[in-house]
């Protein structure tokens, strides 16, 4: 009943990123707040190179050219309908950086982040949608996105939130009016993908700091089915 | 504590340490054979900056040099087989040479100290090569 565990394991999985090139760059900057740490090899002035290798416990995970990599930083989430079309070597990047994305976010941040994956399942059309609120005010502001994709789609969605409302009855959504304790303290999202692996998504962020949040977002099957897990 | 400025003494005095008592140098034919792959040029241009190292970062550097030319990643497989290279052919044929010092069993490598004409070669061969890849391109 808690998401913890995934958060630990998200540390685990810290990945260093080691850049090489002759000039500054502002990686540091951009993943200051991911689960990412950033090193700097410098190049000769006449090698005009500039790429960054991708490390973890396992060792080697891929290098990928610099400005590729800023194609792939640009938030919130750039990602193909279909990683089928893209290069192997790509999709792997993507797979790569898609269990990296531990990050700090603004709520404004982590709302644009919630539209692009409501907008996922929106396009899917049936399958389960769970989303968690820490609030009923929270519950509040989004009701009507989550009222309208029940009722415009087949998805079976369910929301958790402490709420106390005599009209949810009549709602075309699952109410789970008594989350467990510790559900309560995070934001969540996750979608079984109906039916497609490649579909899944999880999004489950926690705020330490007000007007911060700190949470990971995944496409990752097995992650996901460990979100939904953690639900039950 | 007691015995530190004494274990302090055990360093190099680097001052007298600027010119070798040898250099390397090894015949022509060798040097343009050493110089007669890409990965072998590509090490040993890197290790003129970075002169000791180890063959995975030599791999880590290849790899993303790859990378950087088809403006693409490269997976674990393509390192996997560049690390192999490297460690199977490449690193003993410049230690055969004396361009490099390359311990297999912790993979350590250490470039030697070369004669300036053998690292102005090293210089100019990746030179060429990418004065002439941007002139195709």
């Amino acid at each position: 009943m808690t998401f913890e565990p995934l958060f630990e394991e998200a540390e685990r999985r810290r990945k260093l990123l080691v850049v090489y090139g002759a000039a500054e760059t502002d990686l540091d900057e951009q993943f200051a707040a991911r689960n990412l740490r950033v090193e700097h090899r410098q190049l000769p002035p006449d090698d005009p190179s500039q790429f960054v290798v991708v490390r973890d416990d396992a060792g080697f995970r891929g290098a990928i050219e610099y400005d590729t990599l800023q194609s792939f930083l640009s938030p919130p989430i750039e990602r193909p309908g279909s990683l089928d079309s893209l290069p192997s070597t790509h999709r792997a990047m993507y797979e790569l950086l898609d269990d990296t994305v531990f990050a700090a976010l603004s709520p404004r941040q982590l709302l644009a982040a919630t539209r692009e994956l409501e907008d996922r399942a929106w396009r899917v059309g049936s399958g389960t949608l769970h989303v968690g609120f820490q609030s009923a005010a929270d519950f509040g502001d989004q009701k009507p996105v989550y009222l309208w994709l029940a009722e415009e789609t087949d998805l079976d969605i369910h929301v958790h939130v402490d709420l106390d409302d005599s009209t949810a009855a009549d709602w075309p959504l699952t109410l789970h009016t008594d989350p467990d304790v510790q559900l309560q303290q995070y934001w969540f999202l996750a979608f079984d993908g109906g039916g497609d692996p490649a579909q899944k998504f999880a999004l489950v962020a926690g705020d330490p700091e007000p007007d911060r949040f700190d949470g990971f977002w995944t496409y990752d099957p097995d992650l996901v089915d460990r979100v939904f897990a953690s639900m039950d | 504590m007691i015995g530190d400025d004494t274990l302090a003494s055990g360093s190099v005095d680097r001052e007298h340490d600027d010119e070798p008592s040898t250099t390397i140098a090894p015949p022509t034919d060798e040097l343009h054979e050493c110089l007669a792959d890409v990965m072998r040029r590509r090490v040993l241009h890197r290790l003129l900056d970075n002169p000791s190292t180890s063959a995975e970062e030599l791999a880590d550097y290849l790899a993303g040099k790859a990378a950087a030319e088809d403006r693409d990643s490269v997976g674990p497989k393509e390192w996997e087989r560049i690390q192999t290279r490297l460690h199977h052919v490449h690193l003993p044929r410049l230690d055969d040479v004396r361009l490099v010092s390359y311990d297999r069993d912790d993979e350590s490598v250490e470039l030697q100290p070369l004669a300036e004409p053998v690292r102005e070669m090293i210089r100019f061969s990746v030179e060429y090569e990418r004065d002439v890849a941007s002139e195709q391109s």
